[in-house]
């Protein structure tokens, strides 16, 4: 069975600073797989390379067996690899349902030769707005459908943000740190929101987080990145053991606490 | 803008348009026409401001349009309807195949690139006498017609000039306010974000500069067939530089804008005809007011908060 996700020495230097080094894994089709690693280990930059959305300085990525076209930001998603971000993200002055709607016709209609085609404007116009009324209800946000995305608790727009990234109905969703500044019952209903998008809606995930009791919970396997390397790889309970992984990410967080 | 505004807005715009006829006079005809070709110029630069970008280069693609033009109806033989839509397509080709490339630049280093691009092109027309004349341009480009109704007479030629204006303005409210305007804006909004989506936004970008190019080739084949010949430096980045001027003072953020801007800006050596040595300064300081009192534009006093 070929790999969803297949990483293969991929690096991205910025100057001097590896951001990331020669990085190789693969992901099977239908996994939870957790990133952790600390701050500037290079997680958000990976996601940023494997969307495609800036070039590797070296290595492969491939989606599904295929690989990343270079210089196409979007193509990846396009492809339904779909990323969230670690930072709240959203347009002014629409709501959260037009959010959800805008996210969805944006795949749809991604590129301008896809508006030629009899009717496709209108059905996907459908299709969003149903779609939009499916994940407010699967997501819990039906009650502030119409509120500005801005004027919404922080927590809430955490998860307008992963609400997105389903609209764009992906196979693989990549959630960059989705429990970041949440509270203990936000961080809680955002992990169970993950669990239901994998089992209910087929999803597979990568998910960064620094919560480690969370992402330990949540994933089946877990990969550790240090210095824009991979450190550890394994089952949670195996990276727990690993040393590299408590002398570099227990042992600065350690520390830090 | 309310319901009532839009109408008000609307019959003033008719009422300015339909005007030259009602004056019936020569010298208002020729301005009016001038005002038309030039506002398709700025609109052309208004759609390249909507992806964020400041083409430099849409005086060029006015001149493709004007010498394709020519050329075809002169020398090709095309009738002028025939001769209008090949020039539009050659420089839209033109566009997009250039915007795969130039389009991946972005802010003042594609302002820069494009500054180069419009000075090449009008390079191209000097150089290659072969078939473009040189400096001498072209002379005795054939006057438009459609099949038997001449349209040599002002009149005439400002109804289609006004004609064209309207659908032109027509389809770029139709490409800015409908579902690619909804793209656009989600791109100009936030770009990371519509990218993480899918969007293409390389193809959305060429798309809205080959119809930037395409309308500046509208104007430039309405100003070979109106004047009869055409020379090189009219199709300068000067020529850009003015419709830049337009669009600013006629408000950028409005698809009114850049005509708003062509009302004003070409009758005004008109106005300070009489004063010609304080022509320039005159029209320095009326921008200069304009732009401190109005950053918005003349525009942004009628559209309130709403875009196009
Ligand atoms: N655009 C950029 N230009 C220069 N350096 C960058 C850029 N993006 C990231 N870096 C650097 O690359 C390294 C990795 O950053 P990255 O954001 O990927 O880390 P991260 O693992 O996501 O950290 P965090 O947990 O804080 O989000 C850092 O040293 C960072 O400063
Ligand atoms: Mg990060």
């Amino acid at each position: 069975m070929t790999a969803q996700l297949e990483l293969r020495n991929l690096s991205r230097h910025f100057g001097g600073i590896r951001a990331v080094d020669g990085v190789s894994f693969a992901i099977a089709p239908g996994r939870i797989t957790g990133l952790v690693g600390p701050n500037g280990a290079g997680k958000s930059t990976l996601f940023n390379v494997v969307t495609g959305t800036i070039r590797p300085s070296g290595g492969t990525v491939l989606f599904e067996g295929r690989p990343l076209a270079a210089g196409q930001p979007g193509a990846m998603a396009r492809r339904g690899l779909i990323r969230s971000f670690q930072s709240t993200m959203s347009w002014p002055e629409l709501g959260v349902r037009r959010h959800l709607e805008q996210a969805a016709l944006l795949r749809a209609l991604a590129a301008p030769r896809l508006l030629l085609r009899r009717g496709r404007i209108a059905e996907a116009r459908r299709r969003a707005a149903r779609l939009a009324d499916d994940i407010l209800e699967f997501t819990g946000l039906a009650a502030v459908a119409e509120a500005p995305v801005a004027t919404l608790p922080y927590g809430s727009q955490k998860i307008v943000g992963v609400a997105m990234a389903l609209a764009a109905e992906p196979t693989l969703l990549l959630a960059d740190e989705p429990a970041a500044g949440l509270n203990g019952a936000e961080t809680l209903a955002m992990e169970a929101l993950l669990r239901r998008i994998h089992r209910e809606r087929g999803v597979s995930l990568v998910v960064v987080e620094h919560d480690l009791p969370m992402i330990m919970r949540l994933c089946d396997r877990l990969i550790a990145l240090a210095d824009g390397r991979v450190i550890a790889d394994g089952t949670p309970a195996e990276v727990r053991r690993s040393r590299h992984f408590i002398e570099a990410y227990l042992g600065s967080d350690a520390d830090a606490a | 803008m309310g319901r009532a505004a839009t109408a008000v807005a609307a019959l003033a715009a008719a009422a300015i348009a339909l005007a030259p006829f009602l004056a019936g006079d020569g010298f208002v005809y020729h301005v009016a026409i001038l005002v038309a070709i030039e506002g398709l110029l700025a609109v052309s630069l208004h759609l390249t401001l909507r992806i964020g970008q400041l083409s430099l280069a849409q005086g060029g693609f006015m001149g493709i349009g004007a010498y394709a033009s020519a050329l075809l109806a002169r020398d090709a033989g095309l009738p002028f309807p025939l001769a209008l839509v090949g020039a539009v397509v050659i420089a839209a080709a033109i566009a997009a195949a250039l915007g795969t490339v130039i389009l991946r630049v972005r802010g003042v280093q594609f302002a820069l690139l494009t500054f180069g691009l419009g000075e090449a092109i009008v390079l191209i027309f000097v150089e290659f006498v072969v078939p473009f004349g040189g400096n001498n341009g072209l002379m005795g480009i054939p006057p438009a017609s459609l099949g038997p109704l001449s349209l040599q007479a002002r009149p005439a030629f400002y109804g289609f000039a006004l004609a064209v204006v309207f659908l032109v303005l027509l389809a770029v409210r139709g490409l800015l306010a409908g579902t690619p305007g909804m793209v656009l804006r989600s791109l100009a909004d936030n770009e990371p974000l519509s990218r993480s989506l899918g969007t293409d936004e390389l193809a959305w970008r060429r798309l809205v500069f080959a119809a930037s190019a395409a309308v500046a080739a509208i104007s430039g084949s309405l100003y070979a067939h109106y004047l009869g010949y055409i020379s090189p430096e009219a199709f300068n980045v000067g020529a850009t530089v003015k419709a830049l001027i337009m669009n600013v003072v006629g408000g950028v953020g409005l698809l009114a804008g850049p005509l708003i801007g062509a009302l004003i800006l070409v009758p005004l050596p008109e106005l300070f005809r009489a004063s010609v040595r304080y022509q320039q300064l005159l029209y320095g300081l009326s921008l200069l007011a304009l732009m401190l009192f109005l950053p918005r534009g003349l525009g942004g006093l009628l559209a309130g908060r709403s875009r196009p």
